[in-house]
């Protein structure tokens, strides 16, 4: 009885973190006006950072591969350079987690901003060596704009936190 | 406890160099050969339905956009055709005139333009304007015979060529892309020149034409059909603007596009003669070909 209940709960949170990443893809990919694309967040890397470290222990570096990788071939970009990009990122993501857990949103913004920064230098030094074409202007104005949007993102995450406990009790 | 998780984050640091190392190989494998392309297909289909998604709000806003279509807007739309079909009627007219006049001069640059080639029309499925990669998907992949390097046209002009193809949809690079360029000549006198793409949607900009020579803004740009991959004589870009600076021999010329990216058209995928792929047209039914 407790074993299926385990399973059950196991199975939810696997079709919720599944449902997160394709909604944070079909934001990546949906049709935007250019200048919307041009400041696009990176929401799965935004989503990536999260997990990192609020669930590290459930969405680690293979996730993160396994993302970039799903990534890479919807955009029709090179294969691995999403994945190389997400693996690094999240492997940073937790090796920040005693330090986030203590600072403030503000802060954790910053972090934010500097992850998604060398992002955008991994990918452009991989079409750098691949000789693919640029997005040099949208790899550099997407960290921006997602250090703005992890205000919301981490709202929204301390809200779903506050609604589990009140549902525990 | 600190044995724990030591030992975590001793699991942690392998499992990150071994997902770095996959990634690292797959991009070295990409770069250099197209071992990883049945993986690329599978993939893509696996996740065809988050493009599908994604693509529903603009389906359902052109969808919208016909339905709220009233009749004085048609009646709008009825006039402006007629005008342009008018207006279009004229210039058949006189690029026939024109056609006579440059015959000669046809023959002079040898130029051996075919204009009927085998075509397979297409819809996009989805459109991928991102800043500096601009790429379209099409509903139409190998079971048609696509092919990588196929030129792809729209009832305008050159809208680019064919970059990936996976059974059932293709990936098309547009040559407004920042790494795309087209041999091209201009109409008017034959001046030839290449048109590179800067990733924005609505220009082209123009090499290889120095200062010195004939070429003025509305000039119109069509397919050279040098280097095969492109049949001659296709509409591609009408130039806009000429710059010239002292210091340098050449001007600089940019140019809009002719081809226009609308989910709603058509698009049509050619089948060039002087490509060696062509030897695949012959599975490809006439029927199939105009029917569709």
């Amino acid at each position: 009885m407790k074993r299926k209940g385990i399973r059950q709960r196991a199975a939810f949170s696997i079709l919720q973190y599944a449902g997160a990443f394709v909604l944070a893809m079909v934001l990546m990919v949906i049709p935007l006006p250019t200048v919307l694309a041009f400041i696009r967040p990176d929401f799965l890397a935004l989503l990536l950072i999260y997990f990192g470290w609020y669930r590290s222990d459930e969405i680690g570096v293979f996730s993160a591969f396994a993302v970039g990788l799903l990534f890479d071939a919807m955009t029709f970009g090179v294969l691995g350079q999403h994945a190389l990009a997400k693996v690094i990122l999240v492997y940073s993501a937790t090796r920040l987690i005693p330090f986030v857990s203590k600072t403030s949103l503000r802060n954790q913004a910053l972090i934010v901003l500097a992850l998604l920064c060398s992002q955008s230098v991994i990918i452009s030094l991989v079409r750098l060596y691949t000789k693919d074409s640029g997005g040099t202007l949208i790899l550099w104005l997407s960290p921006l704009s997602g250090a703005l949007i992890w205000f919301i993102i981490a709202l929204i995450g301390l809200r779903i936190k506050q609604a589990r406990y009140a549902a525990i009790g | 406890m600190n044995n724990t998780s030591g030992s975590n984050r001793h699991r942690t640091d392998l499992r990150f160099i071994l997902a770095a190392t996959l990634a690292v190989l797959m991009i070295v494998l990409e770069s250099r050969s197209d071992l990883l392309q049945s993986a690329r297909v599978a993939l893509y289909m696996s996740v065809r339905p988050v493009i599908e998604i994604a693509q529903v709000p603009s389906k359902i806003n052109s969808a919208l956009q016909r339905g709220f279509a009233d009749r004085e807007l048609l009646r709008e739309r009825i006039q402006t055709v007629s005008e342009e079909n008018r207006q279009l009627r004229q210039r058949v007219i006189e690029l026939e005139n024109q056609e006579l006049r440059s015959k000669w001069l046809a023959e002079l640059l040898e130029v051996r333009e075919k204009l009927e080639y085998p075509v397979l029309p297409a819809n996009l499925v989805s459109v991928q304007l991102l800043p500096m990669t601009q790429k379209v998907v099409v509903d139409r992949g190998s079971e048609y015979d696509v092919y990588v390097g196929q030129p792809v046209l729209d009832h305008h002009g050159l809208l680019g060529q064919v970059t990936e193809v996976t059974p059932v949809q293709s990936a098309v690079t547009l040559i407004t892309d920042a790494n795309h360029s087209v041999p091209v000549r201009i109409q008017r006198n034959g001046l030839l020149a290449i048109a590179h793409g800067l990733g924005r949607r609505d220009e082209l900009t123009i090499s290889g034409i120095r200062s010195a020579q004939d070429v003025v803004a509305g000039d119109v740009l069509i397919t050279s059909g040098l280097g095969n991959r492109f049949p001659p004589g296709y509409p591609v870009a009408e130039i806009f603007s000429i710059e010239g600076d002292l210091n340098s021999p050449f001007v600089e010329i940019t140019a809009t596009p002719l081809a226009t990216v609308d989910p709603d058209h058509e698009v049509l995928m050619v089948w060039n003669p002087t490509s060696s792929t062509l030897d695949t047209l012959s599975s490809l039914s006439l029927n199939e070909t105009q029917g569709n």
